[in-house]
Parts: structure tokens; sequence; C-alpha cells
């Protein structure tokens, strides 16, 4: 028996060590990707993000506010933290973490509110989370929500179990596509022509809420306005035709409306803006192209400009 | 509690060493122990069905004792009786209720079941645990075993963990006795049981979990699918089923023998066959031999006229096929299989193939590659009908495999090299006691292999599914 438990000890520890090994190098590769969806995490797990204005929102936020040019128009340090296919669970979620890691707190919040905003996230690239997993803080906050077990948290190499793609992405890091490419303050633009996808399956592309959603939105407006951050609601251009298609878009906007009431909160709603109208700015129903995203940040800073000597008490 | 979850790689050392270091003074108290952890592994699935079990348990061990007390008078075969028709009846009830009732509303209410089914759930392990009680009610009429008085002994023999859920179905006169008599720890079958949870572990986990994400690709979305992948994704499905069942039985006797409990052989390397007769000898022997000794031989066996023969078969394939689950598809899969055994037992060619595969040679002859390829490809037609949700689909799928189509790739590979890894290790193994039965001298190399295989299992790791055989 004596045999028996030292062989099965000595196999186990060696297991761990290389467990451990293999856990060491993932993450420390991983903290070094300047891809998405891990440049972000990374940027706010070291503490690089030192902006006075925070982007925060799903794709349409990731894609459509270049912060080179909010930056140039404003006069500040702007950083996008908006989630590729996530809702405001997972997007107040990284703020959460964002802060938790001790990055410098915003003074304006410029929120990117469109049609997901208030559903549940469904698991969209999972995988960003897993890297940083380790950090009990992040384990707590989405372990129910992405549905990580404690495991992943303790056991060294535990998490990347079966993540193949997540590794081949960590130890071998790409540039060939544009989805590879570095972002700039956590934004990227894709330089891209209409497709017209999303407008032929625009069935798919409905207005829907979920009241514990809506709830953690509110609680998350609550709480800046606890910090003293300022916010500002955002529904970004959206094509013209989708919009058209898209049922009860109205009780969308009449939603926002009421939230930015009740909190006092400016709403800038771009869903009728003339960039709408017009394919040459889009890629896709619900995401500017380069073009559209760069005349859609230089506006939106403007008029985020114009509010900020009448609505907003901010230094200048 | 799966056998590939963290819950049970905590739970198994736990047992393991309160039942050695803390139980091991007296067999009553281990026995007891292992009554304790079996109810607690399989109450965290769900607590209620663990009722059922003791009931089941019961119902055996006392009709054990009533059969040896009337030994001989009408009582004792009253009782016998009773019991089989409780232990059936309570497994009719939580299996096949559903399935009678909406069947029989089909053909006569116009498939109206209001109000009649029951929808229950099915509870896990319940043919396999009700076999294994059945068997020793059985054994003990037949005066082939004493009834044990020990109440204890008896729910361990029942509700043992490593088996409780998918098997082996254990003969009480095999798993009983060793009960009965102190355990000793040996550190070879220790070794040995280590190993072979890990060859099942990587069969489960690499191989099986790897082919089902393919196959479940395919058979949702089989109308749109090609020829080539519809063969493709059924030969998958026959490793997938494989290496899930016989990797659930490889951790079950590995963790037994980790516990001085040694389990029959469940699985002996069944795609090694060169007929039907010989595939069913390998696959599933626990059940095989279960409907054999308590159904076939009863019946007559095959030393009854050719007509007799035909029932007999008809009605251990046909039974077996039901045992799997309330469907047509598993029925109609046992007839095709009695239908492919038939020729081979009327012309008495059934035990044409009863010495090892390929013996005293590395390779097999080209005409043994031959036959393996042949019963390969009929038991894989076969798992088409298991693996379809109906008689209609199955018949769709196997219609559609002349039809041109493009190919579907999305992780064959991986599996392609997965199966070949666990093919060319069987084949090398196939003489001895498992799958995985290393002897290689050199601890090195040995140690390197088992590493090996958990760098596999890492990378290979798909979602975690549950085992095939639960549902059963």
């Amino acid at each position: 028996m004596k045999k028996f438990l030292l062989q099965t000890l000595l196999f186990t520890i060696i297991l761990l060590v290389m467990a451990v090994a293999f856990d060491v190098l993932l993450t420390t590769r991983a903290l070094r990707l300047r891809t998405s969806p891990f440049a972000t995490w990374n940027d706010l797990y070291q503490r690089n993000v030192d902006a006075d204005l925070l982007v925060m929102g799903s794709s349409r936020a990731f894609v459509q506010f270049n912060p080179a040019i909010i930056d140039t128009v404003l006069h500040t340090s702007s950083y996008n933290l908006g989630m590729n296919g996530r809702a405001a669970d997972s997007q107040i979620l990284k703020y959460k973490v964002f802060r938790h890691r001790g990055n410098r707190k915003p003074k304006l919040i410029v929120y990117e509110v469109s049609h997901g905003t208030m559903q549940k996230s469904n698991g969209y690239e999972r995988e960003q989370f897993i890297p940083y997993l380790h950090d009990p803080y992040l384990w707590r906050l989405c372990h129910e929500q992405e549905g990580f077990s404690f495991a992943d948290c303790v056991l060294p190499s535990w998490r990347f179990i079966g993540q193949r793609s997540l590794m081949h992405k960590i130890l071998f890091p790409t540039m060939k596509s544009e989805y590879d490419a570095p972002l700039y303050k956590g934004f990227r633009s894709y330089d891209r022509k209409w497709s017209g996808r999303g407008l032929r399956q625009q069935a798919s592309v409905s207005y829907t809420h979920d009241t514990a959603i809506i709830r953690q939105f509110r609680d998350f407006l609550d709480e800046c306005r606890r910090d003293s951050i300022q916010v500002v609601l955002v529904t970004s251009p959206f094509y013209i035709g989708g919009t058209r298609k898209m049922a009860d878009s109205t009780g969308m906007h009449t939603m926002f409306m009421q939230i930015a009431n009740d909190y006092g909160l400016p709403y800038l709603d771009y869903t009728y803006d003339e960039l709408s109208y017009d394919t040459a700015y889009f890629y896709n129903t619900m995401h500017l192209n380069k073009t559209g995203a760069d005349l859609f940040s230089r506006k939106v800073a403007r008029d985020i400009d114009s509010l900020r000597y009448t609505k907003f008490q901010l230094e200048p | 509690m799966l056998f590939n979850s963290i819950e049970f790689a905590l739970f198994l050392p736990v047992v393991f060493l309160l039942y050695w270091f803390v139980f091991r003074r007296s067999v009553r108290w281990q026995n007891l122990f292992i009554v304790a952890v079996s109810y607690l592994f399989y109450g965290w699935w769900d607590w209620r069905f663990l009722f059922l079990i003791a009931f089941t348990s019961f119902c055996s061990w006392g009709s054990g004792l009533l059969i040896q007390r009337y030994r001989h008078r009408p009582a004792a075969k009253a009782v016998h009786i009773l019991n089989i028709v409780l232990n059936l009846a309570i497994l009719g009830v939580f299996k096949y209720y559903d399935f009678f009732v909406s069947s029989f509303a089909k053909v006569f209410l116009h498939g109206q079941t209001d109000g009649l089914l029951l929808n229950i759930v099915l509870p896990v392990g319940i043919s396999f645990y009700t076999f294994q009680a059945l068997s020793y009610s059985i054994d003990v009429y037949r005066e082939k075993l004493e009834p044990t008085h020990d109440i204890v002994q008896f729910f361990a023999f029942v509700s043992f963990f490593p088996q409780l859920v998918a098997g082996p179905i254990e003969r009480a006169t095999n798993l009983l006795p060793q009960f009965e008599k102190p355990r000793t720890f040996d550190h070879d079958q220790a070794v040995d049981g280590m190993r072979q949870i890990l060859w099942g572990l990587f069969k489960k986990i690499a191989v099986a979990d790897n082919c089902a994400a393919y196959v479940d690709h395919v058979f949702g979305t089989y109308t749109s699918q090609g020829g080539l992948t519809l063969v493709t994704a059924a030969v998958l499905f026959a490793f997938q089923i494989y290496c899930d069942f016989s990797g659930y039985s490889d951790i079950a006797i590995g963790t037994s023998k980790l516990f001085g409990i040694k389990l029959m052989r469940n699985f002996n390397n069944p795609y090694f066959s060169r007929d039907i007769a010989e595939f069913w000898r390998r696959w599933h022997i626990s059940l095989t031999t279960w409907f054999r000794d308590y159904v076939y031989i009863p019946l007559g066996g095959s030393r009854v006229p050719k007509a007799k023969v035909v029932r007999n078969t008809f009605v251990i394939f046909l039974l077996s096929g039901f045992w799997h689950g309330a469907n047509w598809t598993f029925i109609v899969w046992g007839a095709y299989h009695a239908l492919l055994f038939l020729p081979l037992i009327l012309s008495g060619r059934n035990r044409k193939y009863t010495n090892g595969i390929a013996e005293g040679r590395n390779l097999p002859s080209i005409s043994e590659i031959g036959r393996m390829l042949l019963t390969f490809t009929l038991v894989t037609v076969g798992w088409i009908i298991f693996r379809a949700d109906s008689i209609s689909q199955a018949w769709h799928y196997i219609a559609l495999i002349p039809h041109a189509g493009s190919f579907y790739k999305e992780g064959l590979f991986a599996c392609a090299v997965y199966i070949v890894l666990m093919l060319v290790v069987e084949w090398i193994h196939r003489e001895r006691r498992h799958g995985f039965d290393l002897r290689c001298h050199y601890a090195v190399l040995r140690y390197a292999f088992y590493y090996s295989l958990i760098i596999i299992m890492f990378f290979a790791y798909s979602n975690s599914e549950t085992f095939i055989y639960f549902q059963f």
C-alpha cells in the first residue's frame, strides 16, 4: 500500500508540475496578445487603461467608436471596452474588473445601447475569460454566467483543457486576417464594403429584453452616479433597411429614453442619422465600416463636446 | 456523478483512503461503507431514486431468504416468480410504460395520449441493477448459490458504485462472495486498475466525445449531407459507442480493482471479430451472457429443433434490443442482428471463431482482415438503426448514402488519429486482460506513455458528454 501511495503521489506531483509550467506558459503568453478579444483584457489587467472617457457596449461599440478620433475632437484620453457579441451583463462585468484592477476611474462613460444590450449574453467568445480565470475576482463574477467551475480558478491548466483554438491563438498568434489585427485602445474598424448580411436574415434581429439585465444596467447607472461618473447613452447608426424590418424598434428607443430620463442622462440616438441611409458606410446592417466608423466617431465626439458645456459639469 | 468529472476525481481518492485505512479491520464495516458511498454516488444524480434501488435490493434479498426457507415447496416458486414480476414491473413502469402507452395510442387511439403518459424520468442504471438483482434470486432458486443472510453484503453487491449505473452486470456467483471475505490490498492489481482507468478515460474523452461532436452534427443534419459524410458518421458512431461504453467498463473495472474487487470483463475487442457470432461473444459480454444463461438456455438454446432455435435466437436478440430502451429502433436493431446471427447458428458455424485473433502473429491475414471489415460493416449498419431517432429516419439515412454531396470534415482528422491510436494499442494487447494491459519492463517508457495519454486527453477534451449507456 505504501508503495502504491508513493507511486501515485509521485505521479500526481509530476503531473502537477507539468500543469503549473504549462499554465504559466499560456498565461504569460496570453498577457502579451494584442488581438481581440484579449488586448483589452490585457490592458485592463496590466492597468494600461488611463482614460477619462470609456466607451462601453457590444460590437457596435467595439467597431464604431474610434478612440483616436474621439481623443482629437475632445482633447481627452479615451478607451474602447466594447465586447463582440455580448450584452450589458458581460459589458458591466468587464467594467467591474476594469475598476477592480485599479485602473483610473473615468470621468465619462459613453454607453452604446441597442437591440441586444438588454438580453442575456449567450456565451459568444467565452474563451476570452479563460486566460484570466486564475483571478478569483473575475471567476466570482463570471462563474455562474459563463459556467466556469471552481477548478477553473484553482487548478493549474484546468481552465485550458480542450481549448485547442484558444491555445493555438496564444501559442501561435498570427496576423493573417483583419480579425488578427492589433487593437488601438480597444478599437478595431473593418475596411469592408456592404455585404447585405444581416438584412437578409433580419427576422432574427429583433429587440428583446430581460428584466434581470435591465435591473443590472440600472444598478450600474446607480454605481456611476455614486462614483460621480457621467454617462451618455448612444444608439449608433443602424442601416435603415434593417431598422425598418426590426420588430419593435420603437419599444427599444422608448425604453432607452425612459432610462435616460430616470437618471437624467443624455440619450443620443443616431438611428435616423444621415449615415444610416447609405450602405457605403456599413459592412452589414448593424456595423459601420471604417469610413462610417470614422465619420460617426467624429460626429458623436462633437455632439458629446457640445453636451459637455451644457449638461455636464466636467472641468474643461 | 460522472467518472469523467472533477467530483469523481475528488470522490475516488477520499473513498479509497477511508476504505483501506479506516474501515479495513472489519468486512462488515467495509461493506457498510461501500453501501454508503455507493448511495452517495448514485444520489448525487437524483437522491429520490435511492429508494428504488433500496426497494429492489430488499425485495431480491428477501426473496432469496424466502426461497431457501420454502425450498422444494410451491411457495418457493411463487416467491421467485413474484420477485421477478415485481422487478420487471418496476423496470416496465419506469422505462417502458410511456412507450407501450404511446404505441397503443398510435394504433388504437389515433395517437391521442392526453392524460395517459406518466413522463417519468428514467432512473439512471435501472436496467443494470435490476438485472443484477434478478440474477441473484434466479441463481438462489436454481440452487446455484446460497442466499446471503447479510443484508449489508447484499446491498453492497447491488449498489457497488463502480458498476452501479452502467455495468458490467455482475453475477451474484462472482461478486457476492467477494463481499463475504476480507479484502487484501494487492499492489499489482491496484496499479493495473489505475492503468485501466486511464485507458477508459482516454477512450471516453479522446475518442468517444470527439466522435460524438461529428456524429451529432451529421445525424442532426443528415438530409443535407453527402453520402460519404453519412458513411463516415456511421463509422464514427460505431467507435463512439464502443469507446463510450467500453471506456466506462474499463473505468468501472479499474476502480473496482482499487478496492480489491474483480469484476467480469465486459468487452473483448469486438471490432476485431471475424463474424457476428464472435462479435456477440465480445460485445457487452455481461449482458449477452445474462440473456444466454437466464433466457436462451432455459428456452432450450440451440439443442432444440431448428424452428425453436430460430424462435430462441429472435427472443434473445429482440429482448436484448428492447433492454436498451423504449424505442422501436432498438427492437429493429435486435431483429437485424438476429437475422445476421441465424445463418451462422443454423449452419452450426456460430462457434467457428472461438480462438484468439491472429494468434501468435503480429498482424492478421488478408482473409482475417476481410472478415473483420465485413463484420464491422454489418455491425455499423446496425448502429445506424440504433442511433436514429426512428425507424423511418434510419431508412432515410441509409437511403441517402448513395447520394453525392459535399464532405463534412470538421474534427474528422483528430477523430481519425485517436481511433487509430486506440485500435493499435488494443490490437497489441488483444490477448491480454484488457486493452491497456501494458507490460513494458522499462518504467520510463511506461510512464511516458501514461503522461502522453493525459496530454492527449488535455488537448482532445471537448464538451463533457454523459455516457451513452446511462440512458439504458
